[in-house]
């Protein structure tokens, strides 16, 4: 559950008209959005679509041409050590020094965050624990599997203790079972009140996971908010989906009959006894759900009709490849 | 029915080569080098046959008789040199780009044999090399119409260049094929050829390299240091030896058959080893080899003493300087151990010769021990800048940048840190080239403080000149991403530096002391003017000063050179340290904020700070 704001609250990330070309080439044009504390927030567009410009710019490694860019009130340009001393920037590459052992790849990043010798021992200790990664300290990474890298790299992100982590595409290349606990570890890391800032492609997981989303596109931004608005569909009567463990021949014509219902239908594609329900706006839903359970057919699902996160980013998205 | 084969790798080659902008501007560039050369030595060839003519043999119209064999001899090495320097530099990226880019594997996948991969490749560096040399035919074609240039000298010189490609072409592309990087097969390509080249004059065989066939056959003959058709000309006149076996060209074609077989082994092995080293992981061959040595020791000392360990190997961990830390512990040239081998292996043949050069030499000064500097001095030169030019670009390749970069350490402290931990690098290479400037001193059989101050000078000059490399090549390494082009630029960057000022007084022979000031824009006027002070004093068995020494104190070219070189340093620091920030892409403050070590806390005041 996001926590709640005031007015006062300073965004995690703020965005505010970021323009940026390359060459002749214009990744961003005017982007703006801001990302709230201690929330997960996905960065979804397609390939191209300025994703990692503008995570370059958040984190530091970008001049934009024009724009600006703040991060807990901070702005790139004018206090970037402050904002480095608050972010963790996991690329989307996959680049490690090969030739350290995790320990030593940690402790290295350690020093460079400014961490003094007595901090790090338990620093490392605790971020090795929370990515279950503590068994295999010694070891070297070249010896260590994908799975097992973008975990030491997760750690290597957390061992300053950032408010804000970045992360850019970190479940690519993954197997399904490193992807779920990848994405345990990010659930724990916002239950830690860390606010989490991620760029995927894995449109399900974000869907689940994330508390508010930006869709970006062709360098603009499509959509930016509650996860929850995004979903919900905006149509003139709310749609609900109804599955009924044995449903009568004549089940259309008794939902339709129900007072507040304004059609019912057979989905053209659903499993045997799936209903859409189009309510009344009007009505509300639970006195339309005691109307159904006094029809005595039993229930087995009754539920709001939401967008799937694939159907709103092929809707808000363009086809084709960007020129 | 298509006769000629598809050869869709050669096309492709082409193709990208063609569609990059960097191929032209490299191949008017060449052109307009390569043409200059010409142009000079051209002037070079007219002038030596005007002073060898003026010394009385002859006069009128005769005195150009066959003038064009006398240019063509002076500017043919300029193209064996040509093909020589950029014919690895060519095709070392052919099989390694490969690699780099991971598409070997969809390559190897396609229907094309692995020789096939590998002839498609050769041709694929011959032509653009060829293309360069074309450019410079009308040249020689006006050349053969000044006489002296026959028609079999005309086409075995065509051919020779040809095999001289083909040749340098197989080396390189052998080093891609066995190594992971471009950088590895760059540095081994021309190890190689430095090896082959060592290898002809210390065997005196002529016949594996064709640049060495067409010198004994075309340029001194004979052995007197004139050309061939500098001798026709004398023995026109009834002198000089004859002008040696007039050969038809297709016996040149015979006696390069070695060379030939010598570039059909190397592309045998870029063959054999095609496969098998596809994958082969971008690891430091070096960090490779000195591991391995590790392992056989410690086996060794497990077996003989049963592990005893006299110094035990610590591995510490980053104190507060984590690149400098990074870079020390855990690269082939930063660790201490693996420095001291490097250290021995340069150190004892240099230690050796410069023992013998003491005993055998009567006099005070022993002129091998200047070559012997030279090579060492090339060698740390090279070292230091292929180090230097590769500190950041190798992070950008391997792409571990990008997380160093966004944590609060500042551009200037990283590249501080960077620079320090190539400290024992240079260190190492600075040993062997004073233990030569310990040798000259030493030599000097005199009571008074000379050898002192020489010593003194020639190790401040030793640390300044290497000091500057690597900050210069760091500055390279910032700017340029790609590590064989940083490397590339940084080697090009020097030789330059060091060439054009002497070239300038060779060329237009300026008044001395004016030549004097154009030497101080070279590096290595630091070096030559510390040897001249020393040599200054040079004595012939007895113990009297060199009768002509210099009106001018030389001591006062060696401390202005040395003053010059400190300030561009010094300029060169402060210039790389203010650009770092924006050459590594990234956002610095005008001011710093105070770095807050306790991190918790520190960020709890950053925060409260930052409400409003």
């Amino acid at each position: 559950m996001p926590p709640t704001y005031d007015a006062n609250t300073v965004p995690a990330i703020s965005v505010s008209q970021l323009t940026h070309s390359f060459k002749t080439h214009q990744a961003l044009n005017q982007v703006s959005f801001a990302v709230m504390p201690q929330t997960l927030h996905g960065f979804v567009g397609p390939n191209g679509a300025g994703k990692t410009t503008t995570l370059k710019a958040i984190c530091t490694l970008l001049k934009p041409n024009y724009g600006e860019v703040q991060v807990f009130g901070h702005s790139v340009r004018s206090e970037a050590v402050a904002v480095r001393e608050r972010i963790g920037f996991m690329p989307d590459h996959f680049s490690m020094y090969r030739q350290m052992t995790v320990f030593e790849y940690l402790d290295f990043f350690a020093a460079a965050y400014g961490l003094n010798l007595g901090q790090r021992d338990q620093v490392i200790n605790d971020v090795l624990t929370l990515t279950d990664m503590d068994g295999r300290r010694n070891d070297l990474i070249s010896g260590l599997s994908r799975g097992m890298q973008q975990r030491v790299s997760l750690a290597r992100v957390l061992v300053h203790d950032p408010d804000l982590l970045l992360l850019d595409e970190p479940a690519s290349g993954l197997d399904p079972r490193a992807r779920i606990e990848l994405m345990e570890i990010l659930r724990e890391l916002r239950r830690m009140g860390k606010t989490i800032f991620i760029s995927s492609h894995i449109l399900s997981e974000l869907a689940e996971l994330c508390d508010s989303v930006t869709i970006i596109d062709r360098g603009q931004v499509k959509f930016s908010g509650p996860m929850d608005a995004l979903l919900n569909t905006d149509e003139a009567h709310p749609r609900f989906t109804l599955r009924l463990a044995q449903p009568p021949e004549n089940a259309v014509e008794l939902l339709q009959g129900i007072d507040g219902i304004v059609a019912a239908q057979v989905p053209e594609y659903s499993a045997a006894g799936e209903f859409d329900l189009e309510i009344d706006p009007e009505k509300d839903s639970n006195t339309i759900l005691m109307s159904i359970i006094g029809l005595g057919i039993p229930i087995i699902s009754f539920n709001r009709h939401r967008k799937q996160l694939n159907q709103a980013f092929m809707d808000l998205t363009t086809r084709g490849v960007r020129t | 029915m298509n006769i000629l084969p598809e050869l869709p790798l050669l096309r492709r080659e082409l193709t990208e080569l063609a569609n990059r902008k960097r191929t032209y501007i490299i191949r008017v560039l060449g052109a307009i080098v390569i043409l200059l050369f010409l142009f000079i030595f051209y002037q070079q060839a007219m002038l030596n046959r005007q002073l060898m003519l003026g010394n009385g043999f002859t006069s009128g119209i005769t005195q150009y008789l066959g003038i064009g064999g006398d240019v063509f001899s002076e500017i043919t090495p300029v193209l064996f040199y040509a093909i020589q320097v950029l014919m690895p530099a060519l095709g070392c990226a052919c099989i390694t780009a490969e690699k780099e880019n991971n598409t070997i594997g969809t390559l190897l996948l396609t229907r094309l044999t692995p020789s096939t991969i590998i002839l498609e490749k050769l041709g694929s560096r011959l032509i653009p090399m060829l293309t360069l040399l074309l450019l410079t035919f009308p040249v020689l074609a006006y050349v053969y119409t000044l006489g002296g240039v026959d028609t079999d000298l005309l086409l075995g010189t065509l051919w020779l260049l040809f095999c001289e490609c083909l040749l340098f072409a197989s080396i390189a592309i052998m080093c891609s094929s066995w190594f992971s990087t471009t950088v590895s097969a760059f540095i081994w390509s021309y190890v190689l050829i430095a090896f082959l080249a060592a290898l002809t004059l210390s065997l005196d065989i002529s016949t594996f390299v064709p640049s060495t066939i067409w010198r004994n056959t075309f340029r001194d003959p004979q052995g007197w240091g004139m050309s061939r058709a500098q001798l026709q000309v004398l023995n026109s006149m009834g002198m000089g030896p004859g002008v040696g076996t007039t050969f038809h060209w297709l016996f040149l074609v015979w006696k390069s058959i070695p060379s030939l077989l010598v570039t059909a082994l190397f592309l045998l092995i870029a063959r054999l080893v095609l496969i098998r080293r596809a994958f082969v992981s971008q690891s430091s061959v070096l960090l490779k080899v000195f591991r391995f040595v590790d392992t056989f020791f410690k086996n060794l000392n497990e077996r003989t003493t049963g592990g005893i360990e006299l110094v035990k190997d610590s591995n510490p961990l980053p104190e507060n300087d984590p690149v400098a830390w990074r870079e020390r512990n855990k690269k082939s040239l930063g660790k201490a151990r693996y420095l001291f081998r490097i250290l021995v292996l340069l150190e004892v043949p240099t230690f050796f010769i410069c023992m013998m050069a003491a005993i055998s030499s009567a006099r005070n000064y022993f002129e091998g021990l200047y070559v012997l500097q030279g090579l060492i001095w090339t060698l740390a030169t090279l070292a230091i800048a292929v180090k230097g030019a590769t500190l950041f670009s190798s992070e950008r390749s391997k792409q571990t940048i990008d997380p160093l970069l966004a944590s609060p350490m500042t551009s200037i402290d990283m590249l501080n840190q960077k620079i320090t931990g190539m400290r024992r690098l240079i260190i190492v290479m600075a040993v062997p080239i004073l233990t030569v400037n310990l040798t000259h001193a030493l030599l000097q059989r005199t009571n008074n403080l000379l050898p002192v101050v020489y010593m003194l000078l020639s190790t401040f000059a030793a640390f300044l000149l290497l000091y500057m490399v690597a900050w210069l090549t760091a500055g390279i390494g910032l700017k340029i991403h790609s590590q064989t082009k940083s490397v590339l630029a940084a080697v090009t960057v020097i030789v330059a530096w060091i060439i054009l000022p002497i070239a300038y007084c060779v060329f237009t022979t300026p008044e001395p002391m004016l030549a004097k000031v154009i030497w101080l824009f070279s590096p290595l006027s630091v070096v030559a003017n510390t040897e001249e002070f020393l040599r200054q004093w040079e004595t012939y068995g007895v113990n009297y000063y060199n009768p002509e020494p210099d009106t001018t104190p030389r001591i006062v070219w060696t401390l202005a050179a040395m003053l010059v070189y400190s300030a561009v340093t010094f300029l060169i620091v402060m210039f790389v340290r203010s650009r770092s920030a924006g050459l590594l892409n990234r956002l610095e403050n005008k001011s710093p904020s105070q770095m807050i070590l306790n991190h918790n806390a520190g960020n709890q005041v950053i925060l409260e700070g930052s409400q409003p």
